[in-house]
């Protein structure tokens, strides 16, 4: 039986997966998006207490063995809050319910490392030369996945036609989805982009900049934070995530020696948390004190409801907030998040900024 | 010098360990009142709403020794063994007391990593008893003097002579039932021993007719591989079983992260075995009437499956 792997819908991650997989010659499985269906499956499948990411994500394999994938890659990894932990009773549940799935780990702490090793375990035995290519056009396609992500999000505010960076968005991912190698995509790349720069933008149009930390998985699922981007997109806000994949990859250095953005992240952060306590809380600590040193005028914090490390991120930004007064917006989203609710929060956090700056003026 | 230690989280496991180490540099510790309201208040004042009662308990306790202490014991607990981690607000505490609470005195804060090599151990105890003694003859004997103190707290405990809510005054004798129905209480110590935040739990159940065999009276618990604290309770839940308790509690905090999962894997072992098996979860909002309710119902069913069959 061939193989059909399926990657778990993480926005544009599941799509530069898929197309990475592809270019390796790998038949793929696409799970539905995560939608209230996946939530019931989850909920059904998960512990009562435990946070919306694993039960979400359980919902998300279930799916995707429906579809027929045989092998399916699981987020996780030790020391990865809980999610690492849920790994192991996912599979087991899959089991359960009579889904015969091969499950691969991609560790979050080792990324790169797991990468080279998921590569190796679905290229079936072609000898590692062979992978260098593919390899090389994965990090090609994460530099152009880059652009393009922080491109819609500086367009959606400026645009003069509701929703033309969306269409255009969605144009340059059909575009990618059709990449196989580096030379096609290094011949693509500029008309790609410049999809996005043909939108029509109103570059006088007075934004917003509002830097959007922490967890991840809640980022980049519209459905569990009530399209957060391109909701603040349409109030004028230029959003900026704190995770970027250019600029992050460093040789393995001591801190104090790092000059990219990732080492300057954890000089700025390590005043307000210093220590790993899982999770993405340190990172997201960092990247928000280094935004916070003038790059925006507010800072959104995301995060599952109860999310352990997230919390202590939280109390984190308390802190970098009260030293630094950089305002900080703490939205928590699960099952039971309303979206009314978030809209009129984000509406008057984002009134807020804008008397906060005509005031500085 | 007075060095404040707040009665919650890890003193429930580790003050034995801590008061034989700094009573050996001839520093005085001062341990925090028991929890009272005063203390939760006090801790809901500092921390974010969504955290879990245990750590807003560990807020209380703080601001009970702000202004009383010259330093104060935060360790930041990170693993016990190679392979395991611990859940991210211990590993985080003082940086998390640190950005909640700008009037702190100075924080003695070691990070304890039992899964590194014993020279990172050693340098972490020159390190931490550098303010204290220089000598490392002294030091030496402090640790050697807290690892003894602690073994030897984790055997009275299993024999039942003393328990984690009397580690600062030893000598009380615990009231456990000897002949009661035999029931596992798993949960973190500073759920189980800490009578604030479960409403005097052990004492109800022993005024039951039921002897409450928490992890500590169980003995050492096999292997930890993800949360170690938490495994303890899962091996300790498994262990319990192979004793042939009759009943299972689980005691966990809501929002406790670590907790969330491992009290599914408790009820997994327990519908295995086929013994009976109840969540009871803490925050603050748990009134004591709903408590007893469900504990009375609980043992009520115990002796009747016990007339049964």
């Amino acid at each position: 039986m061939t193989r059909r792997v399926a990657f778990p819908p993480l926005g544009f991650l599941s799509r530069v997966a898929e197309t990475y997989l592809h270019a390796l010659g790998v038949e793929t499985v696409t799970p539905p998006p995560t939608s209230r269906r996946t939530l019931d499956i989850g909920v059904q499948g998960s512990p009562e207490m435990i946070c919306i990411p694993c039960k979400l994500l359980f919902g998300n394999y279930v799916e995707a063995a429906e579809r027929g994938a045989t092998d399916i890659v699981m987020l996780g990894g030790r020391g990865t809050c809980r999610l690492g932990y849920s790994v192991a009773q996912h599979a087991r549940r899959l089991q359960e319910w009579g889904f015969a799935v091969r499950v691969h780990t991609l560790d979050l702490y080792h990324v790169h490392r797991d990468i080279f090793r998921l590569t190796r375990a679905f290229a079936d035995g072609r000898p590692a030369t062979e992978l260098v290519e593919p390899i090389r056009f994965l990090l090609a396609l994460l530099d152009l996945t880059d652009a393009l992500e922080t491109g819609v999000l500086v367009a959606r505010p400026r645009e003069r036609e509701r929703s033309a960076a969306d269409r255009a968005y969605a144009a340059a991912w059909e575009r990618i989805a059709a990449l196989r190698t580096r030379e096609e995509l290094e011949e693509q790349r500029d008309d790609i982009l410049g999809l996005l720069d043909a939108v029509d933008l109103d570059e006088d149009r007075p934004v917003l900049r509002i830097g959007l930390v922490g967890d991840v998985y809640t980022i980049l699922t519209p459905f569990l934070n009530h399209n957060l981007e391109v909701q603040l997109g349409r109030m004028g806000v230029e959003v900026r995530r704190w995770f970027r994949y250019t600029g992050r990859v460093s040789l393995p250095l001591p801190d104090f020696l790092r000059m990219d953005r990732g080492g300057r992240a954890r000089r700025a952060g390590s005043r307000y948390l210093k220590r790993d306590v899982g999770g993405f809380a340190r990172s997201t600590v960092a990247e928000a004190a280094l935004m916070a040193e003038g790059e925006v005028d507010g800072l959104i914090h995301v995060a599952p409801f109860n999310c352990t490390p997230e919390t202590v991120a939280q109390s984190a930004l308390v802190a970098l907030q009260r030293e630094r007064g950089v305002p900080v917006l703490s939205l928590s989203f699960d099952e039971q998040t309303g979206a009314a609710g978030v809209m009129t929060r984000l509406e008057a956090f984002v009134d807020m900024l804008w008397s906060a700056r005509r005031r500085r003026r | 010098m007075r060095i404040g230690v707040p009665r919650a989280l890890s003193f429930y496991r580790f003050h034995p360990a801590w008061a034989a180490f700094f009573d050996r540099l001839g520093v005085e510790l001062v341990v925090s009142p028991p929890t009272n309201r005063a203390t939760l208040e006090a801790g809901l004042r500092y921390a974010v709403a969504e955290t879990c009662l245990p750590m807003k308990l560990f807020y209380g306790h703080v601001r009970a020794l702000v202004g009383q202490v010259d330093q104060l014991l935060v360790p930041s607990i990170q693993r016990l063994a190679p392979g395991s981690t611990n859940c991210a607000r211990q590993i985080g505490l003082p940086d998390l007391l640190r950005a909640t609470m700008p009037d702190l005195p100075p924080l003695v804060a070691p990070d304890i990593d039992l899964g590194q090599e014993a020279r990172a151990l050693l340098s972490l105890v020159l390190e931490m008893g550098a303010p204290f003694s220089r000598n490392p003859l002294t030091l030496r004997d402090a640790v050697t003097a807290a690892w003894d103190a602690y073994r030897a707290a984790r055997q009275a405990m299993q024999e039942g002579r003393l328990t984690p809510a009397d580690f600062d005054r030893p000598g009380k004798a615990p009231p456990w039932p000897p002949d009661g129905i035999p029931v596992a209480v798993v949960g973190h110590p500073y759920n189980l021993y800490d009578p604030f935040i479960n409403h005097q739990l052990l004492v109800r159940l022993a005024r039951l007719g039921v002897n409450p065999l928490t992890p500590e009276r169980l003995g050492p618990q096999p292997g930890a591989n993800y949360w170690a604290f938490e495994h303890e309770l899962v091996g300790a839940a498994r262990l319990a079983l192979e004793r042939g308790v009759r009943g299972v509690i689980a005691v966990v905090a809501f929002g406790c992260g670590p907790d969330a999962v491992l009290v599914d894997e408790v009820r997994q072992l327990c519908r295995e075995a086929g013994v009976p098996m109840m969540a009871l979860v803490l925050d603050e909002h748990s009134g004591e009437a709903g408590l007893v309710t469900r504990l009375e119902a609980f043992v009520d069913m115990l002796r009747w499956r016990k007339a049964d069959g």
